[in-house]
C-alpha cells in the first residue's frame, strides 16, 4: 500500500469514526417510530435543505459532470442549474402539500389523492425500486473506496453496505439529518479546497500557461494544447437537446422521489418544508463550476485519457492531505445518496407494507421495531446484493422511472380537477409496463422512434395521455375511491 | 489571453447563483408575511372532489 492510500485510509478511518459518533448522538433522540421515520417532525431549515442538497449531489453530480466536461466542455453548468429548477419547483409546487397532510411516505399521499390500489401498487414498486437502488449506490460507494484504499473492490461494497446500515440503524432520518449536515460541510470545504489549489499552483506549471494561474492560465495552456478554450469555457458547448434533457430530468427526479423530499416531511413546519428546497437549491449549484474545471485541468495536462478517471486523477495529483479532502468530499456526495436511498426502502417498507398494509393495530413501539427491521433487511440485500453484484443491476437504473411516473399523479392530483384515481392506478401500470419495454428493447428497438430520448422522459410521454384520457372517460361519484384502509376495513366487519 | 480571463460559463453559473440567493431572500420575506394558517387555502384537486362527494379520507 502506497503513502498516498494510507493517506487516503487514514482520513477515511477518521471521517467514518466521525460517523459513527453522530449516529450515537442522533439515536438519544429516538422516542418513538415518528423520531425514526420523520425526525419528530422538528427538523430545521439547514437540516432540511442539507440532508435535500446531499441526498440529490451524489455520484452523478460530481463524478458523472467532470467526465461530460472532460469531452464536452463547461456547458455541463446546466446539469446543476437543471437540478436546481427541479428542487426549486418541488419547494414551489410541491412541498406545502405534503407537509399539510403530515405524510411520513409519497405511497400514503397517493391514498389521500386518490385511494387504496394506488397506494397499494406505488408502495409496493417504492420499495423494489428503493432496494435495487441501494444496491447500486453501495457498489457506486465501493468502487470509489477501492480507488482511494487499493482494497478489492467486493470488500469496499460490503464495508460501504455494513457501514451505511449500521448508521442509519441508529436513528434513521434523525442519523441522515446530522451527518448530511458534515457532509455538506465536507463537500463546501473539499472540493473548493482542491479546485482553489489547481488553479493557483497546479495550472501554472501546465505546459502554454506561461506561468499565469486561474482560468487565465488554464485558457492559454487548452489553446497550447489544441483545446479551443473559447468551446471548452462556453456554457452553450453541449446541444440545446442535451440541456434540455438535464430540465426535464432535473424536474421529474425530484418532486415525487421519496428519498429527495422525505426530509420536508420531517420540517418543522409548512413553511420551512417550503423554504429549505430553495436552500438547497442553491447549495448545489456551483458543485460543476469546482468539479467540471477540475476535469478540465486534467485533460490539458494529460493526466488522464478516461473522462470517468479525471476527477479522481487530479486529487491524486495534488498533495495528499487536501486531494484526500477533496477525494472525500466526492464520498460524501454519494454516501449521502446511498443513506438516503436505504431509508427510502425502509420506510415504505416499515411504514406502508408492515404496518399500514398487513397489520395496522401494531403499536408505535412494534412500528419502531419493524422500522429497524426493515432498515436492517433492506442493508443485508445490500450487501448481499454488491457481493454478487450481477450485470443486469446495471439495468435496473431504468426503476427510477417510478419517480416521474410518481410525479405525474402527483402533480395531477393536486392541480387537475378531473385527475381521477383509475387514472394514476393505470398510469403507474402503464407507466412501467412501457419503461420495461422500452429500457429492454421489447420486441424491438424503440428508441430511434422517440429521439432516443431517456427512458424516464418516454415514460412520461406515455404517461400523461393515459392519465388524461382515463380522467376524462371516468367520473367522479360517491362511490370513488370508497374503499378504505385496512384497519378500517377489519373494524367494519367487525 | 491577456490579463485576467473569466470564462464565460461562469458568467452563467454565477449569475443563476445569484439569482437563487436574491429568491431565497425574497421568498423568505413572502413567507415570513403569510399568516400560519394559509396553509388551509392550499387544496389538493384531488382531495377536493373526495370532500364535495362526501368521501371519507381516512387518517392513516
Amino acid at each position: 500500500m502506497g503513502d498516498i492510500q494510507t493517506i487516503h485510509l487514514a482520513v477515511i478511518g477518521a471521517v467514518l469514526a466521525v460517523i459513527f459518533l453522530f449516529g450515537f448522538l442522533a439515536s438519544r433522540r429516538i422516542k418513538g417510530c415518528e423520531d425514526m421515520l420523520v425526525c419528530g417532525r422538528t427538523l430545521g431549515i439547514f437540516f432540511v435543505a442539507c440532508s435535500l442538497a446531499a441526498e440529490y449531489m451524489g455520484g452523478l453530480g460530481t463524478i458523472g459532470v467532470s467526465e461530460r466536461a472532460f469531452t464536452e466542455g463547461m456547458g455541463v453548468i446546466w446539469y446543476h442549474i437543471a437540478a436546481s429548477t427541479g428542487i426549486l419547483l418541488f419547494g414551489l409546487l410541491f412541498a406545502h402539500y405534503y407537509r399539510k397532510y403530515g405524510i411520513q411516505t409519497i405511497p400514503e399521499y397517493l391514498y389521500y389523492l386518490f385511494d387504496i390500489k394506488t397506494w397499494k401498487a406505488n408502495a409496493l414498486l417504492n420499495f423494489v425500486a428503493y432496494t435495487f437502488f441501494t444496491v447500486i449506490e453501495v457498489v457506486a460507494l465501493g468502487s470509489i473506496l477501492a480507488g482511494l484504499t487499493g482494497f478489492p473492490i467486493n470488500i469496499c461494497s460490503v464495508a460501504a453496505a455494513i457501514f451505511i446500515t449500521l448508521y442509519v440503524l441508529a436513528a434513521g432520518m434523525w442519523s441522515i439529518a446530522y451527518v448530511s449536515m458534515f457532509y455538506m460541510a465536507l463537500i463546501y470545504l473539499g472540493l473548493p479546497l482542491a479546485f482553489f489549489y489547481v488553479m493557483k499552483f497546479g495550472v501554472p506549471e501546465l505546459i502554454g500557461s506561461g506561468g499565469a494561474a486561474g482560468f487565465t492560465g488554464l485558457a492559454r495552456a487548452m489553446a497550447e494544447s489544441g483545446f479551443d478554450p473559447d468551446f471548452f469555457f462556453s456554457p452553450f458547448s453541449i446541444s440545446p437537446m442535451v440541456v434540455i434533457g438535464f430540465f426535464i430530468g432535473g424536474i421529474l427526479a425530484v418532486p415525487a422521489a421519496q428519498a429527495t423530499v422525505n426530509y420536508a416531511f420531517g420540517a418543522r413546519n409548512w413553511k420551512i418544508a417550503r423554504l429549505a428546497p430553495i436552500l438547497a437549491a442553491f447549495l448545489i449549484l456551483p458543485l460543476s463550476i469546482w468539479t467540471g474545471t477540475m476535469s478540465l485541468y486534467a485533460k490539458t495536462a494529460g493526466l488522464t485519457a478516461e473522462p470517468k478517471l479525471a476527477l479522481i486523477t487530479v486529487l491524486t495529483e495534488i498533495p495528499p492531505w487536501i486531494g484526500a479532502v477533496g477525494a472525500l468530499a466526492i464520498f460524501a456526495a454519494i454516501l449521502s445518496t446511498a443513506d438516503s436511498i436505504l431509508f427510502a426502502a425502509g420506510s415504505v417498507l416499515a411504514k406502508d407494507l408492515l404496518q399500514r398494509w398487513m397489520n395496522p393495530h401494531a403499536d408505535d413501539r412494534t412500528v419502531l421495531r419493524w422500522t429497524r427491521f426493515s432498515i436492517l433487511a433492506v442493508g443485508l440485500i445490500a450487501t448481499v446484493g454488491a457481493m454478487t453484484v450481477p450485470e443486469l443491476l446495471k439495468q435496473a437504473y431504468f426503476v427510477y422511472t417510478l419517480r416521474a411516473v410518481t410525479l405525474v399523479c402527483v402533480f395531477f392530483g393536486i392541480y387537475f380537477r378531473r385527475a381521477h384515481p383509475d387514472a394514476a392506478f393505470w398510469s403507474i401500470i402503464v407507466g412501467l409496463i412501457a419503461a420495461t419495454l422500452y429500457q429492454f428493447n421489447i420486441p424491438i428497438d424503440y428508441k430511434p422512434y422517440f429521439w432516443n430520448v431517456h427512458v424516464s422522459i418516454f415514460t412520461v410521454m406515455i404517461t400523461v395521455p393515459v392519465f388524461f384520457v382515463i380522467s376524462l372517460i371516468r367520473k367522479w361519484t360517491p362511490d370513488t375511491a370508497g374503499e378504505p384502509p385496512p384497519l378500517y376495513a377489519k373494524e367494519k366487519s367487525t | 489571453m491577456n490579463g485576467d480571463y473569466f470564462p464565460p460559463f461562469l458568467y452563467f453559473s454565477l449569475g443563476a447563483w445569484l439569482f437563487l440567493f436574491v429568491f431565497f431572500i425574497s421568498f423568505c420575506i413572502y413567507l415570513a408575511r403569510l399568516p400560519d394558517d394559509k396553509i388551509l387555502d392550499y387544496k389538493a384537486k384531488a382531495i377536493e372532489n373526495k370532500r364535495k362527494l362526501g368521501i371519507k379520507i381516512f387518517k392513516f
